[in-house]
């Protein structure tokens, strides 16, 4: 009974980080500008190997290789959500202005900008 | 006339090439010295002969000590190169380019630096130490060692940096690497053998493996301390411009 309950939970979490991959690297082939691209990949890092990694733990039942990975999910969850504000922070102050096709009447003046 | 010449010559040398390519054994075959002999005794005696239990240690420190001894000398050449043109730092004549810059640094990387830096040095001696006995060495150490130099000038600062990893502890540190492939290959003539033996017959025979393991971890700390204050210099280097 255990070992099923465990098998569901492994295979949920790894369906989801493979599902977040999925997304992420879709979004950042197909998304637009900088900003997009960045929201969509650094879900590869924190949900995506976050996910996995919780599987894995799962997976090893909370031993000391399994809590070396929940320390590893902490640090990537960490590490990439700190690299993705940084890189957006240097892209915004370097002027690179976002993507505004969708929402034209939010910033009327400024409208058709598209740098890529 | 001289281009002629110079064709000539790349010919020769194009000739030359193609010749050694055409007599090498052949990719893969069974036959090759390497799968004949080489790589058997490699894994069946690697261990016991090499020293550590990491057998691509063993292979690197032992088998081919003269090899990762020009290696090591490499980036040290490397570096001499680097300050050769670049020259050193000097905290009261420069600063950084990133200091320079009117975009003041990001609150919540700082703060995530300030949190993560202890831990990627420790990690970066973890990998150096146990680099006999799992995966890990003095190359890949010395590099975490460098990037987390490199990281910590980047969100604190060329001057702490400068300051706190002064000039006078980093010129030591940056030929450890060859000074201790030097110390370790003294070591052993004195006891009589070859040089970069680490198996000494003057140790009394119960201490020889534990000594051959002090020898070798020795050998992986000045390799990775001396790679990363190679790579950190390189850095500090590169990163200076004049203060105005």
């Amino acid at each position: 009974m255990l070992d099923i309950i465990i098998n569901t939970l492994v295979i949920i979490f790894s369906c989801l980080g493979i599902f977040f991959f999925l997304v992420g690297t879709l979004g950042l082939v197909r998304l637009p500008d900088v900003y997009t691209r960045l929201h969509a990949s650094t879900k590869c890092d924190t949900l995506g190997a976050g996910s996995i990694l919780f599987a894995l733990a799962i997976y090893e039942r909370f031993s000391v290789n399994g809590l070396k990975m929940i320390v590893l999910a902490f640090l990537v969850m960490v590490m990439s959500s700190t690299t993705g504000h940084a890189i957006s922070r240097a892209a915004y102050k370097v002027g690179i202005t976002p993507w505004r096709k969708s929402v034209p009447t939010v910033f009327p003046e400024e409208e058709g900008e598209n740098v890529t | 006339m001289k281009k002629g010449l110079v064709v000539f010559a790349l010919f020769l040398l194009w000739i030359l090439l193609v010749y050694t390519v055409i007599v090498l054994p052949p990719m893969g075959s069974p036959e090759n010295p390497t799968n004949t002999h080489i790589i058997p005794r490699y894994l069946e005696k690697g261990v016991e002969e090499g020293g550590a239990h990491n057998l691509v240690t063993g292979i690197i420190l032992n088998y081919r000590g003269f090899d990762t001894m020009g290696e090591v000398t490499v980036i040290f050449v490397a570096l001499t190169c680097v300050l050769a043109v670049l020259g050193r730092e000097n905290i009261l004549r420069h600063t950084s380019k990133a200091e320079v810059s009117s975009v003041e640094k990001s609150v919540i990387v700082k703060c995530v630096v300030r949190f993560l830096a202890p831990f990627i040095i420790l990690f970066a001696f973890y990998i150096i130490l146990h680099g006999a006995e799992s995966p890990g060495g003095g190359f890949q150490g010395g590099a975490i060692l460098g990037a987390s130099v490199i990281i910590i000038t980047l969100t604190f600062g060329f001057a702490l940096v400068a300051k706190k990893l002064s000039l006078k502890y980093r010129v030591l540190f940056e030929s450890a690497g060859p000074l201790s492939f030097f110390i370790a290959g003294m070591v052993a003539i004195f006891c009589g053998q070859n040089f970069l033996t680490y198996l000494l017959p003057c140790v009394a025979h119960t201490y020889q493996d534990f000594v051959r393991h002090l020898l070798l971890i020795m050998v992986e700390i000045g390799i990775g301390v001396g790679g990363g204050a190679a790579i950190s210099s390189i850095f500090l280097a590169m990163e200076k411009v004049e203060k105005e």
